[in-house]
């Protein structure tokens, strides 16, 4: 008896020979639809099994009594049930509840940011940048070819949906840059200072931008540094204007990355006639470090250091300020310092603290006959925290300080006048999302601003929302109004002034599936507030130079007003093509403004009714080449023409803008050993002749007519040859 | 004396039992995951491991195996991005287990370095410094174990696609994979239920990479 006893217990533990029992079910979720590859067992044994391709399963189990089912799937939440197993056959059907923080929700677009890399918007990879003709690797030429942004080719600068490029602001990890561009005077195109090459991440907001930042009645761009390097390495750059040197050292958890850069322009002068008179041809050198540390505690630091020397001389064309013809030279002297320490306080918040600090100072010179020195230095201190108060709740907030100071002399033969402002700016803002379910989102903050120089304290509120359909893109909304302090060249002369200010309607529908992405948005810009004074019609100074130099210090109010509305389209398709990547951009802008010296409502001269960007890349493996080709075409732009009456104010236009600019790189590697890539550049290659506007003379002539004289580009095409290779100090053995 | 015997013996055999059921269990599931070869195949494999590591919370390889089961599946969706995000968000959870369970594990770092790379290919241009990270992360393995084949494969597949002005292309990663060849010749796992995939792999790209070597 005793034996069979052990025999059986023996058995009972170590045989498998008991009944199993088969339980039968459906997995569904919510909405009824049937959940394939869901994972279902019992808890505490082996037994389990995968729903099939109808959501239907079969789990065979030998547990029995009240046992607990656990159901699992991915972008659902976990389910649990207690049953009761028996011998008998049992039948079930379970429903799944998705889960709102895990499942890939909506995310507000409507011409305000996202957080994070997976932005399906407007954002464009340093590869795009230098890869797109007709940039020659510059990041603003880059994004002209966007929706939202206007051709303005003479100035090279960001025109944003009618707002001049001084309402668009550079930001680096979030921090300002007080001076993105390399200064150039009117009509000789501009660039910006840093090389795409130095961020993993550019950013550009259309409107309706996050409440982290103000100051800009327009527009962001958001420039995100790159982290942590792969390797060690050293890369050098030949052009057909300057050369330049790249070094990337990396350490056990720190990196520095220091380049220099050397351009230029003379030889290139020489070889390709232009149309402006250079003496001397522009020549820059162009410095930085960047230094990052990840800390064991899982903070990190991001430093980089900026310095910039730029000289330049040319003659000024017929008709200029007050003599016929002179020299005019600038000298631009830069310096940008920017810290940034990530650090984490919980589990749900993290902080940022950063400092930045801008040094510009500009020295322009004309025929010896008189020299104007300007210097502004800005620093920044900022403090941002993030916190996950929930899974439907994100927190953003945080202040920063502004410190700026401009100070000018002017020295003539006839006059020495010195001119200076400071401004101190405290601003804070806060920002909550929130996410109700999977489709909908919304966006809540604010920020308030105080400007010693400036009245009165403003409060900007930002509202965006955006709903998520299933299978077929999301919409979105935003709201908000945006200020900003007027420019230096009437602050240095009062203090009487008021922010202006824009308040942003933006409606976006977008779709993204397979590679490729569509946008529409439609906007209303109102401005108000906006720095105005009188000037009487045809008095005697150039209207161009009166933006920049301003000689008149006449009555500034806040008077001016505008709108700006439009409709912009956007379609990039990186899959129908193979090793193939095109974009469609389309804008409709309609802007009027009454400001500074306008005489009634017009529309200003940078702005087309139209642009059109139509940009193509190819990779061609057999070749080991990479093509580019970009086609842009604008409207024609409204200019002055004094012969008319002022009724007639800017209601003339230039003619239709084309342009189409290829690019064309070669991967030399497979031939030599060492990565090393020929670069070839060729914007307008068609020669089209475009005009940007019309200046008339300052005086008329014997018949009382002033004579227009063709704002046109430097030269009609422009060339640049480059050759980039990369030496790598560390190999796997 | 003989009830302590009897008790022995019972005991004995739930241990031996339960072990020789992990084994078994262990393999029924590998050889899921050495069959698939689409992602239901995968998904499944992935539940199977999972099944596991909730019963056998202190065996590293099946936190191991789910961590691997969901990264490779995540390379057989082409159309949502976010998807893969997610299943690569539940391979790091497994990885941080298994990574618990057996620190200083060159097959475990490797793990993590295969989830960065995954999650890189998923948005390469936007995800640059994710790559620099799972490129670190296979430069450390082969510091734990210059034996170790599936580093040499999988850094190897990195390289592949890294455009040959910054250093990459078919010819620099052939000189990987064929480090990485003889490696495979002579890998014995401590154990049969250990880590052993990646041959297929590396001759599967070698082959690619000579095919483009005569595309020329």
């Amino acid at each position: 008896m005793k034996k069979y006893l052990i025999i059986t217990i023996f058995l009972f533990f170590c045989g498998s020979v008991f009944s199993q029992v088969k339980l039968i079910g459906t997995i569904t979720d919510n909405n009824g639809k049937e959940v394939v590859g869901a994972n279902i067992y019992i808890k505490g044994t082996y037994d389990g099994t995968t729903s099939d391709s109808t959501g239907k399963f079969i789990l065979r189990t030998s547990a029995k009594g009240k046992q607990i089912i656990k159901i699992s799937f991915i972008g659902y939440k976990d389910y649990e049930r207690e049953i009761s197993i028996n011998n008998n056959e049992q039948n079930f059907s379970f429903k799944l509840e998705e889960d709102i923080f895990k499942m890939p929700g909506v995310q507000i677009v409507a011409g305000s940011f996202k957080a994070g890399d997976k932005i399906k918007s407007i954002a464009l990879q340093p590869m795009d940048i230098v890869t797109t003709a007709s940039t020659a690797g510059d990041i603003y030429g880059a994004l002209s070819a966007l929706p939202g942004a206007s051709k303005v080719g003479e100035s090279g600068m960001l025109y944003v949906r009618g707002g001049d490029a001084s309402e668009s602001q550079t930001y680096i990890d979030n921090i300002k840059v007080e001076s993105p561009y390399l200064h150039r005077l009117s009509n000789v195109p501009t660039r910006g200072r840093y090389s795409p090459l130095l961020f993993n991440g550019t950013l550009f907001s259309t409107g309706g931008y996050s409440a982290e930042f103000g100051q800009a009645l327009s527009s962001v761009l958001l420039l995100t540094t790159n982290n942590m390097p792969a390797d060690s390495k050293t890369d050098i750059s030949l052009y057909s204007t300057g050369v330049g040197v790249a070094h990337t050292h990396l350490f056990n958890n720190s990196a520095i990355v220091a380049t220099f850069d050397y351009s230029n322009f003379k030889p290139y002068y020489e070889l390709v006639k232009q149309r402006y008179n250079w003496i001397k041809p522009p020549e820059t050198i162009y410095a930085t470090v960047g230094y990052t540390v990840n800390f064991k505690n899982g903070g990190r630091l991001k430093t980089l250091l900026s310095i910039n020397y730029d000289d330049f001389k040319f003659l000024t064309q017929n008709g200029y300020i007050l003599q016929d013809s002179q020299a005019v030279r600038l000298t631009n002297k830069n310096v940008f310092l920017k810290s940034n320490y990530y650090g984490k306080l919980s589990e749900n918040s993290t902080y940022d603290i950063g400092i930045g600090f801008n040094l510009d100072e500009n020295t322009f010179g004309f025929s010896k006959s008189a020299t104007i020195n300007d210097k502004v230095i800005n620093p920044e201190f900022k403090l941002t925290f993030n916190t996950i108060l929930s899974k439907k709740v994100k927190l953003r907030y945080g202040g920063n300080l502004f410190f700026r100071s401009f100070a000018e002399s002017i020295d003539s033969l006839s006059n020495q006048q010195k001119l200076d402002f400071g401004n101190q700016t405290i601003a804070a803002f806060a920002e909550t999302e929130l996410n109700f379910g999977n489709s909908f989102a919304m966006r809540l903050g604010g920020r308030i601003e105080h400007n010693s120089i400036t009245t009165p304290n403003t409060f900007g509120p930002r509202i965006s929302m955006a709903y998520k359909f299933k299978e077929s893109g999301q919409f979105s909304f935003a709201y908000g109004i945006f200020y900003q302090s007027p420019a230096d060249m009437y602050l240095k002369f009062t203090t009487n002034l008021k922010q202006e200010v824009a308040h942003h309607y933006i409606l976006n529908y977008q779709f993204e599936k397979n590679k490729r992405l569509f946008r529409l948005e439609i906007y209303y810009k109102n401005y108000n507030s906006l720095v105005k004074f009188p000037v009487p019609y045809l008095s005697i100074i150039d209207l161009t130079v009166l933006d920049q130099f301003n000689w008149l210090q006449t009555n500034y109010n806040n008077s001016g007003k505008g709108y700006a509305k439009g409709l912009d389209l956007f379609f990039r398709d990186k899959k129908t093509i193979e090793n193939g990547d095109f974009w469609i951009s389309y804008s409709f802008l309609d802007t009027k403004r009454d400001y500074k010296y306008f005489y009634n409502m017009a529309t200003p001269s940078s702005f087309a009714r139209h642009n059109f960007s139509f940009v193509y890349k190819q990779w061609i493996t057999s070749l080991h080449s990479n093509i580019g080709l970009t086609y842009s075409f604008a409207s024609g732009r409204p200019y002055f023409n004094p012969n008319l009456g002022v009724t007639q104010f800017l209601s003339q236009h230039t003619k239709p803008y084309n342009d189409l600019s290829l690019n064309y790189a070669f991967d030399l590697s497979s031939f030599t050993k060492a990565p090393i890539t020929l670069f070839f550049m060729a914007s307008n290659v068609l020669g089209f002749k475009n005009i940007f506007g019309y200046r008339p003379t300052t005086y008329p002539d014997a018949n009382g007519q002033y004579i227009l004289q063709p704002i046109e580009p430097q030269s009609t095409r422009f060339f640049l040859v480059a050759l980039f290779l990369t030496f790598k100090n560390e190999n796997i053995k | 004396m003989k009830k302590i015997k009897l008790v022995t013996i019972i005991l004995l055999c739930i241990v031996t039992n339960s072990f020789a059921q992990y084994k078994e269990e262990m393999a029924k599931a590998l050889e899921i995951l050495n069959k698939a070869n689409k992602k239901e195949d995968f998904i499944a494999a992935a539940n199977k491991f999972v099944q596991l590591s909730q019963i056998e919370s202190q065996e590293w390889l099946t936190f191991y195996y789910a961590c691997y089961s969901y990264t490779v599946l995540t390379y057989f969706i082409n159309d949502n991005d976010d998807l893969r995000d997610l299943y690569l968000d539940k391979a790091q959870d497994n990885y941080e287990v298994a990574n618990k369970l057996m620190p200083n594990n060159d097959e475990v770092e490797l793990l993590k370095g295969y989830i960065l790379e995954s999650r890189f290919i998923v948005s390469p241009m936007s995800r640059l410094s994710t790559g620099s990270e799972a490129v670190s992360t296979f430069k450390k393995v082969l510091k734990m174990n210059p034996n170790n084949p599936r580093a040499y494969t999988l850094y190897g597949i990195h390289i592949f696609h890294t455009p040959a002005f910054l250093g990459g292309g078919a010819k620099e990663a052939l000189k990987v994979f064929k480090l990485g060849a003889e490696r495979y010749k002579s890998f014995v796992p401590k154990d049969v239920l250990y880590p052993n995939w990646g041959l297929e792999d590396n001759d599967y790209w070698m082959a690619k990479c000579n095919k483009s070597k005569e595309k020329k």
